[in-house]
């Protein structure tokens, strides 16, 4: 104890912040940073081009040369594997951000106005949210047309307009939960401008909602990825995204098993690292990730 | 009372809109979707004349707008129409679908109960000791596998190592109620487990919570026992925000089960739903969105009442 | 709002349980598994055959005239014999006798004009006129009780092989497409017992009648389709099932080991194709065409695509089974000589090209991928479109001007002129050749089969030179069923499948 308080006293390192936060952050953090760095470099150091087939014999159990085996095609995995992260983070990421901008736009502006703009947004929002997400993602990329099939854009896309509406409601709540407060209403009698208001009262307390927000719907979006390559309306093979290989190799189960399973391994520490980094954020946040999620 | 209830009828008149704005936003996307029914009823194989003939014993020939009042005319009254591809009566079909579905549902449910609340019970007893960290670590690494992955998993371990269960869910072939279940018990069971991850984490979540609170602080000190705390207090009070999401995860089962319905060749909804969107078969993807949409929002506005009555404060 | 009346029985928690469907059986049926789903677009009328799914039931409970064997040979299902005119115009057919549909009424030629008749007929508006658009439904007669005869305005030479087609099946005379739509009444093995268009799982008994005496072997038959690859292997590995249709190149690898399992191959029939319009720049320089087939290594697609269940293809569409496929010098892989044509084509430094793709076929994207790969070794870049698989063949497929395709095996007389001729309404490649119209004119009249041989290996010959289809390798169909199963055997040409002699230990017709 004592040391601790010795130290409180300087300014405490980037190092020290890291070990006082909770340990479900730091798991997380770690996770998280070998995640991303085997997503930027993987394609560089791995052993094939994870495309070029017969780079050894078909469905072959793994090996020194071939660390998750190969495929039907003759195609090494774990190159393919190494690959795929960057597909997955950066859509993953991407997606949920355009949603959360989009959504929360729609979400804040509403509730901050209300008003008959906000019935009607509110009306669309509450249609779209009550149609199976799945319809609602078919019937994206079956509108997309060819020019964006199997494209990366448009799984961003189908992320986005998922995410979209169930951001919108959770937004329009929490602005609505500010703007009842006495002194933003008092700010807004008083006359002040409504970008003033917006910037100084409203977006600083609901920062933390939506940041939380953000990092759930992200630490669930490789696996929403993963769902729509597996019925086809996601990434589009040959793309090495982890999930469609998982759905292109399951068959292989049986004989094969780390055709699977090394694109699985992966896909679970990664929204594993995600999940306890959203849980320690919101801890250091001081707010619940589950209660937000749904 | 009375603005509860007329909370309560507004609510309803609002969704009975929302059904009409869904079944134009529909009908409106499968318009101008590309691809052509006729084209897939017939095949990629079949001459335009025979197109053109299918496109006019279908009524496609009329205008959108006209297809579309014929169809909500007939819908009000309660006649979906018949499917295009499968030329029988659309209520039918989606009938034997929504009560395949509902059962699985409820059998899911069933099980997802218990699933949900003892291992958070567990939890709440011995909070961040040894067996709060093992559920806790099982429900991230469950909650971080795609659910194809978990059924396929489940298929392979219990119909085909262990073979206890079968692994197709062929309902229509059931002889009696009994086998009917023991059918889908692969699908309830991943469903369940699907689900009741998320739930217990909610759960724990707000009984852990609760139990930091000093109200309950103070019955500790007064001497309660740390079982009968978390069974009369923490638990009946985190039970409304679960009961809320509950509701929610009740709905998603609906119409969002497809990988679970294909892996275990489950005659769904869900893969009705697909299916018709695949084929382009306009009533019979009216119905069945209609249908899901309907019952996401009675559900969400049951889950809203409950959570007013459950709650003393929001009572008026 | 007002609800269905379904509904209303839900609404009030009726009849929950009570539509479980209940059969008595004596003995357990035989349990095929299909894999390309139709649901809920099915179909009992033989005259709208679409997918596999279609043709998995129709084959249970009809009978072709006119079948195919496994070298796309004509052989006699419900005509028995048949035999032409000297002038080759007008062909006669004699059918069994003793053969009744399900309803119990005798099958006669009478119904055998109706069921070719209505697939001609426009009120109809069947699919299949595409292939028989060359028949005069005036000229389609009944002599007697089983006598039919086909008078056709040309010399057909082939005309029982083109019988056979998917839509060849006999329904009795006076049958609506509404009735045949939910409703089968066939001559076949099997009768419907258990169907319903919006379900996959569908049950067929033992026809007690059936004209082939002491068949089928099986007492009944369930049929269902299942897309999911993995769960087919479960519900073969479980004993779920006992029969898997197309059970797909790579899942016949992962099942091989099996010993409770066993393998059938059929002959290789089935093809991809990869077509280039002949009339677009760059396509429309033969040099282009023949670089495009240079570059292909086809033996090691066989080995790698469809893990050596097939053979390599010679960039013609006649299954190498068949006695009229020209099989001759299979193009070896060659760079050089693809770089050189190139070359003098006007692009030393290469081409870049457009492939559209996508899996309106499973496998079509790999092919793309592979053929991608080899193209790269002569310098020319192949960029691949990856179309979804949903709206492919509304959308893409025939719409752009290089694309992938792919065929179930067909015989020559058909096959040629129904994909490749001038006119061919299914012209992939727009390839327009007199030379080949002419050799499939005089081959279709030609009345000596050596002669008709020779003259359909010539239109090959010049299709697989200069045509714009590139066909790499053709297919076998693989089915897997438990060890303890027997007598099904696959059929190079998709649509046909027998399940006459297929039965499975306890599972044996009662008398």
């Amino acid at each position: 104890m004592a040391v601790q308080t010795l130290s409180e006293r300087r300014r405490p390192g980037p190092l020290a912040v890291f070990w006082s936060a909770p340990s479900s952050f730091r798991i997380g953090f770690v996770l998280l940073a070998v995640h991303i760095l085997l997503a930027v470099f993987g394609p560089f150091i791995a052993p094939f081009p994870q495309q070029q087939m017969m780079v050894g014999r078909p469905i072959q159990g793994p090996d020194l040369t071939h660390w998750f085996g190969t495929d039907q095609l003759g195609r090494d995995i774990f190159s393919r594997t190494l690959h795929g992260g960057w597909i997955v983070i950066s859509l993953s990421v991407t997606g949920t951000i355009l949603g959360v901008a989009i959504g929360a736009t729609i979400g804040l502006a509403c509730g901050y106005t209300r008003g008959w703009v906000d019935e009607v947004v509110m009306r669309l929002v509450e249609a779209i949210l009550s149609i199976p997400f799945l319809i609602l993602a078919l019937l994206t990329v079956s509108m997309a047309g060819p020019a964006l099939a199997g494209s990366p854009f448009l799984v961003i896309m189908v992320v986005a307009i998922i995410y979209t509406p169930r951001i919108a409601r959770m937004a329009r709540a929490a602005a609505l939960d500010v703007v009842m407060r006495d002194y933003v209403t008092a700010a807004r009698l008083r006359g002040e401008a409504t970008f003033s208001v917006v910037r100084r009262e409203l977006l600083p307390n609901v920062m933390g909602v939506l940041l939380v927000e953000f990092a759930v719907r992200a630490g669930y979006a490789p696996i929403l990825i993963g769902t729509l390559g597996f019925l086809g309306f996601g990434m589009q093979p040959p793309s090495p995204e982890w999930g469609l290989m998982i759905s292109e190799y399951r068959n292989l189960l049986t004989v094969q098993p780390w055709a699977v399973f090394g694109p699985g391994l992966m896909l679970s520490t990664l929204v594993i690292g995600l999940n306890f980094f959203t849980e320690g954020l919101a801890r250091i946040l001081g707010r619940s990730p589950v209660r937000n999620s749904k | 009372m009375n603005t509860a209830v007329s909370l309560i009828l507004q609510r309803i008149v609002y969704s009975i809109g929302t059904l009409v704005l869904v079944s134009v936003i529909i009908f409106a996307a499968v318009e101008v979707l590309p691809g052509d029914v006729t084209a897939r009823i017939l095949g990629r194989e079949a001459p335009i004349e025979a197109r053109e003939k299918l496109r006019v014993e279908l009524g496609l020939d009329r205008p959108a707008v006209e297809r579309y009042f014929t169809w909500a005319r007939g819908a009000v009254q309660g006649d979906f129409g018949m499917s295009l591809s499968a030329r029988k009566p659309v209520d039918e079909i989606v009938f034997v679908r929504l009560r395949n579905t509902l059962i699985l549902a409820a059998y899911a449910m069933l099980l997802y109960i218990p699933l949900s609340i003892i291992p958070a019970l567990v939890q709440a007893f011995y909070p961040n000791r040894l067996p709060d960290r093992i559920i806790s670590t099982l429900t991230i690494l469950i909650l971080s596998t795609p659910e194809f992955l978990l059924s396929t998993l489940l298929l392979f371990g219990l119909a085909v190592a262990f073979p206890i269960f079968p692994p197709l869910s062929q309902v229509s072939g059931a002889a009696n109620p009994l086998e009917f279940l023991y059918m889908i018990t692969l699908p309830a069971v991943s469903l369940a487990i699907l689900l009741a991850v998320s739930g217990t984490r909610l759960l724990r979540e707000s009984m852990i919570d609760l139990l930091d609170s000093d109200f309950i602080r103070m019955a500790e000190l007064k001497g309660m026992s740390r079982l009968r705390v978390v069974l009369r207090h923490a638990l009946p009070n985190a039970l409304i925000p679960w009961l809320n999401a509950t509701a929610i995860n009740f709905a998603f089962m609906i119409g969002g089960v497809v990988v679970v319905e294909r892996v275990f060749v489950f005659p769904g909804f869900g893969s009705l739903l697909v299916d018709a969107m695949q084929l382009r078969d306009v009533p019979l993807i009216e119905a069945s969105v209609l249908i899901a949409a309907f019952i996401f929002i009675a559900v969400n506005l049951v889950a809203d009442i409950g959570a007013v009555l459950l709650n003393p404060k929001l009572r008026t | 709002m007002q609800i269905g009346q379904g509904f209303k029985a839900l609404l009030l928690g009726a009849s929950i349980f009570g539509l479980a469907a209940t059969e008595a059986m004596a003995v357990e049926c035989v349990k095929v598994i299909g894999t390309e789903p139709g649901v809920p677009n099915i179909t009992m009328d033989p005259a709208f055959v679409n997918t596999s799914d279609d043709s998995y039931q129709l084959n249970a409970v009809y009978n072709r005239m006119v079948n195919l064997d496994s070298s796309f040979q004509p052989i006699p299902e419900l005509a028995k014999s048949w035999s032409v005119s000297d002038d080759g115009l007008t062909w006669t057919f004699n059918l069994e006798e003793n053969v009744t549909f399900h309803d119990g009424k005798p099958m006669t030629a009478k119904d055998v004009v109706f069921s070719f008749r209505r697939l001609l007929d426009p009120e109809v508006g069947s699919p299949a006129k595409s292939v028989l658009g060359f028949l005069d439904p005036s000229g389609i007669n009944a002599v007697d009780d089983h006598t039919v005869t086909f008078k056709t305005p040309t010399v057909v030479a082939d005309l029982p092989t083109v019988l056979a087609i998917k839509y060849g099946m006999v329904v009795p005379e006076g049958s609506t497409k509404e009735q045949l739509k939910l409703h089968e009444n066939g001559t076949g093995p099997f009768v419907q017992d258990v169907y319903d268009p919006t379900q996959t799982r569908r049950v067929f008994q033992r026809n007690k009648n059936y004209w082939r005496k002491g068949l089928p072997k099986a007492e009944c038959l369930e049929l269902s389709v299942i897309t999911e690859d993995v769960t087919r292997l479960a519900a073969i590995k479980s004993g779920a099932a006992d029969l898997v249709l197309q059970a797909g190149a790579a899942n016949a690898s992962v099942l091989a080991g099996d010993p409770t399992l066993k393998l059938e191959k059929s002959a290789p029939g089935t093809y991809m194709t990869l077509s280039m319009w002949v009339d677009t720049p760059p396509f429309n320089d033969v040099r282009v065409r023949q670089a495009m087939k240079k570059v292909i290594d086809r033996q090691l697609l066989v080995d790698t695509l469809v893990l050596g269940n097939g053979v390599a293809g010679n960039d013609n569409p006649v299954p190498p089974t068949s006695p009229d496929a020209y099989m001759h010098d299979i193009k070896p892989q060659d760079i050089e000589g693809a770089k050189k044509l190139l070359a003098e084509a006007g692009y030393p430094n290469g081409l870049t090209i457009e492939l559209n793709t996508g899996e309106g076929s499973p496998g079509m994207v790999a092919l793309a991928q592979a053929y991608q790969q080899m193209a790269a070794l002569a310098g020319i870049t192949v960029n691949i479109i990856n179309n979804p698989a949903d709206s492919y063949w509304d959308t893409t497929w025939m719409k752009k001007p290089f694309f992938g395709s792919n065929w179930s095996g067909r015989p020559a007389a058909e096959g040629l002129p129904y994909t490749f001729r001038s006119d061919a309404t299914y012209n992939e490649a727009k390839w327009k050749n007199p030379d080949f119209d002419k050799l499939l004119d005089e081959a279709r009249a030609e009345v000596d089969p050596a002669k008709r041989q020779q003259l359909y290996k010539d239109a090959q010959k010049l299709l697989s030179e200069d045509g714009g289809v590139i066909v790499p390798y053709f297919t076998s169909d693989v089915s897997v069923m438990r060890a303890d199963c027997e007598g099904y055997v696959p059929h190079p040409q998709v649509p046909i499948m027998n399940y006459e002699n297929f039965v499975c230990k306890g599972k044996e017709a009662q008398n």
